[in-house]
């Protein structure tokens, strides 16, 4: 057993490993990139690179997850079982070494990697950051956050016991927004909010999934207002209501999670090239509250700030008659330094096995 | 629109043509503007509005000169150029003809204006031909209005006063032009000879006026409030305030300019554009770099790329026909004035060398040539500087398509707007494009020579150093390529994201590994490593400029239009040339060893 593991080994390790690998991988990326132009970006990488096989209409083929896995072996193996420890070779091994270090950072990153996002107003401070695609439905109890739930449960049926029924009639990732009298209900119940204006219906799912509408109707029963509700992203007020005398509210939106400090946002600046709308670069100018401690800082473009295992990053905003809106990126990624040490090390490899090589005689 | 600033136009003192003293521009044509965001000298923008409205630019300083000081005999001159004949026959404009003044587009402009609004909501990808040459010609003729209404209050009215001299009278004339109507109506030819000359100075100080409003295309003035310079237009100072004292000093020197130029005094002209040079550098203090000016119109001037490009081509001939010396001479004098190109570009732009796709391709050009005299300097075969300046000399050669309009001096978006990152990442990424595109055109070379003599002596050496090379190519492809994941990590917050851009790069990096693996392995042999090398040529174009034009991606700042049909074209022709040049060599081969 031993020698067959050894054997698998050794052979994991020859060169011509990565030689049979590359073609499937560049085929792989070729797919993955000119797709993004239909698909888009995020149904291009979850096709392609973030599974272990994808379909070439009924030809089943390796995704990233088995090439890349198989590349990380054979990186490993040939690393630690047919490295020539000498200095002549230190160029390979080295280089070798910083892809494979790059190669575990990029599996730390996709396993542990969170993205989200944060909205501040000038003025205002939050410890709120949210998803980009995942949404929920927060239900309040008399002002306290009772439960959460996620909105593929809600796109499945499944839902949690509550001291109310609510039953999903209908629920859309991309939502077409309909007048109500254009729509015909099967059930017959009263219309509650803007249930009585609006109507939602399926539509196609947009390229980037962060522009997606998502959206649901349902039925509440067990209330002192029953009836037809509708509740979709960016809706301007929650839905309330009373059931077995406690006051009831349900907002549904981006997945929100509370940071273990808050930021208040001083003031945003866009920095246009004089004379035109055009930005020369972006700022934020923040106050982080953490317990008593307080200070200011800034984050830029190309510039982040880190704190707490968190990274802030500028990504955008929004501009308003009196006031700016600034949204920042908000990433923990515990795979963040591999890059910077595989850099280092493969540039440090390449190079000297460049070096080694131009020091030979030509022929 | 257009009829509006004829009128405009009517209302002020035509002047004869200028030809009867020539004026000197070297003082004129160092004034500085402020033009898309960036400090130019007003040479600059002259030719490259005078490219954008007539396609190529001569005399540009007089035309703009013209232009702001005598719009009335400049509206006549035929600016405008228009090869589309569906656009003509829209126009109605002389089918046999290609270059038309304002006045001939009066008409057509007018009644395409409706059509131009719904074009406009319309993706420009979804355009035709004619319909984008119409919004063209609806913007350049709006520029060009805004141009000739520059200094409008400069110009001479019927009293010989310009609007600038009445301004003070301003408000008294019109009042009282307006008390003689509210007294004897609207009808002026029931007023006397005095209040007939009241009313059409009001007229025309009204119109005058109105053309102003929104003018503000030409900032010339630089204006210090509060301890911060701001360039503004002449007519933003009369309708916004934005002047302090010195300013109208500054509008009095170029009103003795209007004046000179009208004059057609060649003495006073140059005293007043000198003193206006002079006035500009002391309002505007260290935020104006009068040098950096003078080193533009030079670059302009001397287009040290075309000379670059005629040395390149002299010193490949002069390689072929075995002139070594003085081919070395020349290729040296090339190199030289491509990298002056180049290092004038980083000293007027105060910026590391690449930051746009044209920027690139003059970058990876010379990348290649000093590469290849590197090589030529270690060991004398002249096959590698003729492939290398070759290869050089087509990239110079197709930079011009990749600029996005006439000025090639462009500024940068914000997320590229850091120094470290472009002196690293980009210099890294593009100078292995350079040594990919050398690699591959060495083994074109490699191929070529293997077909005539598969034993031919230096074979064996060309395919060393190809193979070197490609080691070379490796590591600059690999390290520009992890360090934009670096940057990316630093701007966006992700080391990795899989857009297009990046997995172009890593697209150059795989081939590499891959033919390099290969070849290790024994599964690749020296002659179908070779040809893959030459595929390189593919790779890195795909890679460079094919990934642009998905339009995808967050990488959206170096996106280009209009080039993917030479794309395609080089692809398949590279293709086919390689696969041919490899089925060829390896039969010779077979052939030798028979």
């Amino acid at each position: 057993m031993i020698a067959r593991i050894k054997t698998l080994l050794m052979r994991l390790a020859e060169a011509d490993m990565v030689f049979w690998l590359m073609p499937p991988l560049m085929v792989l990326l070729i797919l993955g990139t000119i797709t993004q132009r239909w698909i888009g970006l995020y149904a291009a990488h979850q096709t392609y690179f973030a599974s272990f096989i994808f379909w070439l209409g009924p030809l089943p083929l390796p995704g990233g997850y088995i090439l890349l896995g198989l590349l990380t072996l054979n990186l490993t193996a040939k690393f630690l079982l047919k490295s020539e420890w000498r200095l002549k070779k230190s160029g390979i091994i080295l280089s070798h070494l910083g892809a494979l270090v790059l190669l575990i950072g990029g599996l730390i990153t996709s396993i542990s990697a969170q993205e989200r996002y944060m909205i501040l107003t000038e003025g205002d401070e939050t410890p709120f950051v949210y998803h980009y695609i995942n949404r929920n439905v927060m239900v309040f109890e008399e002002d306290q956050l009772v439960t959460s739930i996620p909105f593929r449960n809600i796109m499945r049926g499944d839902m949690p016991d509550l001291p109310f029924n609510m039953d999903i009639t209908h629920a859309c990732n991309n939502c077409d927004i309909l007048r109500r009298e254009d729509v015909e209900s099967k059930e017959n119940v009263e219309n509650q909010g803007i249930a009585q204006f609006m109507a939602l219906a399926e539509k196609p799912a947009e390229k980037d999934p962060e522009a997606n509408l998502g959206g649901f109707e349902f039925i509440l029963s067990g209330t002192d207002n029953d009836g037809r509700y509708i509740a979709f992203d960016g809706m301007p007020q929650s839905i309330k209501f009373l059931a077995n005398d406690k006051a009831y509210e349900l907002i549904f939106g981006k997945e929100q999670y509370t940071l273990p400090f808050s930021i208040h946002l001083i003031d945003f600046v866009k920095d246009n090239y004089q004379g035109t709308s055009m930005a020369r670069g972006y700022h934020s100018d923040i106050l982080i509250k953490d317990g008593d401690l307080e200070w200011e800082t800034r984050i830029e473009m190309n510039k982040p700030l880190r704190y707490k295992d968190y990274t802030f990053f500028q990504s955008s905003f929004d501009e308003r008659e009196n006031y700016e809106i600034s949204i920042l990126s908000v990433v923990k990624n515990d795979g963040w330094l591999f890059p910077y040490i595989g850099t280092l090390i493969l540039g440090i490899g390449l190079l000297l096995h460049s070096v080694i090589m131009f020091s030979r005689k030509i022929a | 629109m257009i009829r509006f600033v004829l009128i405009i136009l009517m209302c002020v003192m035509a002047q004869p043509s200028l030809a009867d003293e020539k004026l000197d521009y070297q003082y004129f044509e160092q004034l500085p503007i402020l033009d898309h965001g960036r400090l130019k000298p007003i040479g600059t923008f002259a030719k490259t509005r005078m490219k954008d409205f007539y396609g190529s630019h001569k005399d540009e300083n007089a035309w703009l000169a013209e232009v702001i000081f005598n719009p009335s005999q400049a509206v006549e001159g035929k600016i405008f150029t228009i090869k589309n004949n569906d656009l003509k026959m829209r126009l109605d404009l002389a089918a046999d003809e290609d270059s038309f003044n304002l006045q001939d587009l009066e008409q057509g402009l007018t009644t395409t204006q409706k059509d131009v609004a719904s074009l406009l909501q319309q993706e420009s990808d979804d355009l035709t031909a004619e319909q984008n040459a119409l919004l063209k010609i609806h913007e350049d003729a709006l520029s060009y209005n805004e141009l000739l209404r520059s200094f409008s209050f400069l110009l001479p009215l019927e009293n010989d006063q310009t609007f600038q001299d009445l301004l003070p009278q301003e408000q008294r004339i019109l009042a009282s032009l307006k008390a003689t109507m509210n007294d004897k109506g609207q009808d002026i030819t029931g007023f006397s000879e005095e209040e007939q000359k009241k009313a059409m100075l009001g007229f025309q100080l009204q119109q005058i006026r109105s053309g102003g409003q929104g003018n503000d295309d030409l900032k010339v003035l630089p204006v210090r409030l509060n301890g911060v310079l701001e360039w503004v237009a002449p007519w933003q100072i009369l309708n916004e305030g934005k002047g302090s004292p010195k300013t109208s000093e500054l509008l009095a020197l170029w009103g003795n300019a209007a004046k000179a130029y009208r004059d057609n005094n060649a003495a006073q002209w140059i005293k007043a554009t000198r003193e206006l040079h002079d006035k500009n550098t002391a309002i505007a203090g260290n935020s104006l770099n009068p040098y950096r000016l003078k080193a533009e119109l030079l670059y302009q001037a001397i287009r040290p790329y075309h000379l670059a490009m005629i040395f390149y081509a002299v010193s490949i001939l002069l390689f072929i026909i075995q002139k070594n010396r003085v081919a070395l001479v020349t290729l040296i004098t090339a190199i030289f004035s491509h990298t002056i190109a180049i290092a004038a570009r980083v000293y007027i732009l105060d910026r590391p060398p690449v930051g746009t796709l044209y920027e690139s391709v003059l970058f990876v050009s010379l990348v290649c040539s000093i590469l290849s005299i590197l090589f030529y300097i270690q060991n004398r075969k002249t096959i590698i500087p003729v492939t290398g300046q070759s290869a050089a000399l087509g990239l110079l050669a197709i930079a011009p398509t990749m600029l996005s309009g006439h000025d090639s001096l462009e500024l940068l978006v914000a997320v590229l707007n850091t120094n470290f990152w472009l002196a690293t990442h980009v210099l890294c990424i593009t100078a292995g494009y350079g040594v990919c595109i050398l690699a591959a055109c060495l083994s074109h070379a490699y191929m070529v020579v293997r077909i005539k003599n598969a034993a031919h002596p230096s074979l064996e050496g060309l395919l060393q150093y190809i193979h070197k090379i490609s080691i070379l190519a490796l590591l600059l492809t690999s390290i520009g390529t992890v360090l934009g994941g670096i940057w990316a990590d630093q701007s966006w917050g992700r080391f990795w994201g899989w857009d297009p851009k990046e997995n172009g790069a890593l697209l150059i990096v795989l081939w590499l590994i891959w033919v390099q693996h290969g070849r290790l392995s024994g599964h690749i042999r020296p002659l179908a490593f070779v040809a893959g090398m030459a595929a390189l040529n593919i790779i890195v174009a795909i890679a460079w400029f094919g990934v642009n034009l998905l339009g995808v991606g967050l990488h959206s700042y170096g996106f280009t239009s209009g080039i993917a049909t030479g794309l395609a074209v080089f692809c398949v022709l590279e293709t086919v040339l390689i696969v041919s040049l490899w089925l060829w060599a390896r039969k010779n081969g077979k052939r030798l060893h028979t």
